[in-house]
Formats: structure tokens, sequence, C-alpha cells
């Protein structure tokens, strides 16, 4: 089976019914995308094929052959993130971190497709996926900034009006 | 742990039917949002397996009147279709689940999955599915006599009698990752006649006969959703307790016939 994985071809030996999840951690050694539940309910796993997010842990390899696919490794670089990585660094979107790739994923394509922001769009967007620190206050903020386009400093924190943020830093009003 | 099955990729209908039915029998993989999981985690074995994705069995078509759904038509496709049909579509899963999930997978899974059975049943729809012995037609009720999902069989599509009015209402759920505990579903049809279907008031999706009768003969919303409760066959699980689903059926089939407008 032939795979496009973070624009780079891919020849890969799974057998057909191997999740894509499994070819990418097992084969690949892509480990962003994470084995959470592995029944399509935590969202932990979602990657883009064909700019469309998948549950990787409920797809077949063989169903996706030729595809594109593309996970936070392919968003951007450390030098250079994407627009909805920088703002999740701004609003200080993640907390223990293993939600955060199919949260980003699952963004990108969200804004990638005009997505407003809107709380209750961004909401039904990502209706799919747990953040079990509970994060989702600044998971929406952050998605609603990237929908927005606004200007990101990603070596601050984005303040709020009714939060005292605390970052690695220390307090922030 | 991931088998070395085979899986053929068939690209039409009569291909597809060809590959499921001959021995020894395939397992049928269509959005897999069931069995990749499974089959990840050594839950079912697979042998032989045949993929529906190239099969061109997709199709959503309106003629004379009546729908016609291909069984491996996207749950998100089907949400565009009217009530009940649509909402109930839209009751399941989450978007990326909904984009990969197929309205065939659905009727086949076993409760409580299987939502769409309720809407169906409600619509009188009638399926088309293949075996070894041939093309067979059927309602649901007949499809699941006919032994249901098993091995050898292909769910082709299922069409319906586009509905006058149509309503759907569902027991709220906490996440998109939860199951539906309880549905009804409710359709006016061409002559004015109301049908009215649950899920999570039986083991599996009924009709509400009884409620109906109240209504043909005249009879008000309040008679008829308590009426609801003589065709129910309440039971316990993980979702929702029998006396829990007796009390609530009547609210719901109450909730259905007024958003119909009955």
């Amino acid at each position: 089976m032939e795979l496009t994985v973070n624009s780079v071809s891919c020849t890969v030996q799974s057998p057909p019914l191997t999740s894509l999840l499994n070819v990418l951690r097992e084969e690949l050694d892509i480990t962003s995308p994470k084995a959470g539940c592995e029944s399509g309910g935590c969202g932990a796993c979602t990657v883009l094929v064909d700019g469309q997010p998948r549950r990787s842990c409920l797809t077949a390899l063989c169903t996706v052959d030729g595809a594109a696919v593309v996970t936070v490794e392919g968003l951007g670089t450390p030098e250079d993130l994407s627009r909805v990585q920088q703002a999740f660094i701004h609003h200080y979107a993640a907390q223990c971190g293993f939600c955060s790739d199919g949260m980003v994923v699952a963004a990108t394509a969200y804004v990638n497709a005009g997505g407003s922001d809107d709380t209750d769009a961004i909401r039904e967007a990502l209706a799919g996926h747990f953040c079990r620190c509970t994060g989702y206050v600044k998971i929406l903020e952050a998605v609603a900034a990237a929908a927005r386009g606004d200007e990101l400093d990603i070596d601050s924190t984005a303040s709020s009006a009714n939060n005292t943020y605390v970052t690695i830093a220390g307090a922030e009003s | 742990m991931t088998s070395t099955a085979a899986v053929s990729m068939p690209s039409s209908e009569a291909e597809a039917v060809a590959a499921v039915t001959e021995q020894p029998f395939a397992t049928v993989l269509a959005g897999g949002t069931l069995l990749v999981p499974q089959h990840t985690l050594g839950q079912v074995a697979v042998e032989r397996a045949v993929w529906l994705g190239r099969a061109e069995m997709d199709g959503i078509s309106r003629s004379n009147g009546r729908m016609t759904v291909g069984a491996a038509a996207p749950l998100a496709a089907c949400t565009r279709l009217d009530a009940p049909v649509g909402p109930c579509a839209a009751n399941i899963g989450d978007n990326e689940v909904k984009a990969q999930a197929t309205i065939g997978g659905n009727i086949c899974s076993p409760a409580p999955y299987g939502d769409l059975r309720g809407p169906l049943l409600a619509l009188g729809a009638v399926l088309r599915w293949a075996d070894p012995d041939g093309t067979h037609t059927g309602g649901i009720a007949d499809f699941a006599a006919s032994g249901g999902a098993r091995p050898g069989m292909l769910l082709l599509d299922v069409a319906f009698a586009v509905p006058e009015a149509g309503s759907f209402v569902a027991l709220r759920r906490h996440h998109t990752q939860s199951l539906t505990a309880m549905s009804v579903s409710a359709v006016r049809g061409a002559d004015g006649a109301v049908t009215i279907a649950a899920t999570g008031a039986a083991p599996d999706a009924c009709r509400l006969h009884a409620a109906e009768a109240v209504l043909a003969g005249g009879g008000s919303i309040a008679d008829a959703a308590a009426a609801s409760v003589s065709d129910a066959d309440p039971y316990d699980d993980a979702l929702a307790s029998a006396a829990y689903r007796s009390r609530v059926l009547p609210v719901y089939v109450g909730r259905a016939l007024e958003q119909l407008g009955a």
C-alpha cells in the first residue's frame, strides 16, 4: 500500500486491515496520533486524510491506499508553527497534551474550511474530542483566535478578563 | 492484534455481491467504525474481507416520491435527509464518525447501535439485500427474520416513500461518544396516517401500534402517548433501567407527535 504521510511518499507493509493509527505509530514511527480509547470515542488519534479529519483508529489501511495523510508533525516545524499551533501556545490550550494532537488536527481542518470564531460552531467541530484535563475553555479560545486570524505571540500567554493564567514561567494577570 | 486477512475491493454492486456471497464467506467492511477497532483488539477474526468503498453503493436518490439510499452512504450524507432519518443520523457519533460510518452498517449493527432502524421502521422502509440464494426485499422486520446481519449477506440499499411530515426525538446524549438510550420517530404519510416507532423501548426497534390506533381513532396526543407503553418491552442495560424506559417512553412519544403536528 502507498501513502503520502506529511508530504513524504511511503510504501507500507502492514496488513490491509491494520488501523491507520497502528501503521503510523508502529510502522512509520509517527507518534503524534495517540492510542487513547482505540474505539473512535476520544479523538486523540485524529489525522487528516486528503484534508478531512479522520479517526485513524477506525480507519483500515486498505481504505486509504494512495491517500495523503497529515499528522501534527506535518503541520509546522518548531521554527515555523502553523497558525493553530501558535494559537494553542498563545492561549495555553494544552495541559497534559495527550488530546492536543487530535485537537490541533481537527481545529486545523475547521479553520482551513473557513470556520468562524463562533463558540457553538467550534464546539460542534470538536465535539468528538475529549480533554481529560477539562481544558476546554482555553482550547475554544485558541481555535477562535486561529479562526479570526488574530496576531499570535507565542512568547507570551494570552490574558483574560476573568482568569489568572498560570504559565510554566509563573503567574500572569 | 491484526490478521493478515486479504481484502477485496469490488468496483460495482454486482462485484460486491459476488465477493460477499462466495464461499468461504467474507466479512463486509463498509465505514469500519465498529469492525476496525474490534479487529485491532482481537475481538473478531477476519479471514477475508470485502471493502465497499469503491463499489458505488453510496448513492442517495429521489424518484417518484421515493428515496433510495445505498447501503454504503455515509451518515454525514444521511443527515441531509428529512426527518426522521436526517435528525437521527445527526444524533449518531461525532462529525468524524458520521463521515465514515454508513447507513448499512448502522442497520446491521446490534442494539444499542442501529439507531436508524427506528426511523426506517416508522417509514415502512424496504430493504434490499443479497445472499447466496439471490436478492431479496423486505421491511426491517423481514430482514431481521431472514437472519439480519450474517456471513454471506450483503445489504444493498434501503428505500422509503417521502413522508408528508416526520419527526424525531431522542434522549439527550452526554457526549457524542454516548449511545442513545431511547428515541421515537413519527411519520405522517400521504394518506394522513401516522406511524410511530421507537428504539430503546424494547430490545430492538419496535412499532407503537397502540398509539397509532389511538390517533387513527381521533384520540389525543396524550392518549396516544399513554397507550404507547403497551407495545414496549422495557429492559435494563447500562444506558437505562426498564423502569426509566417505561416512564420516559410516553413523554417522548408525546413530544414526537407534537413535533409532527399530529
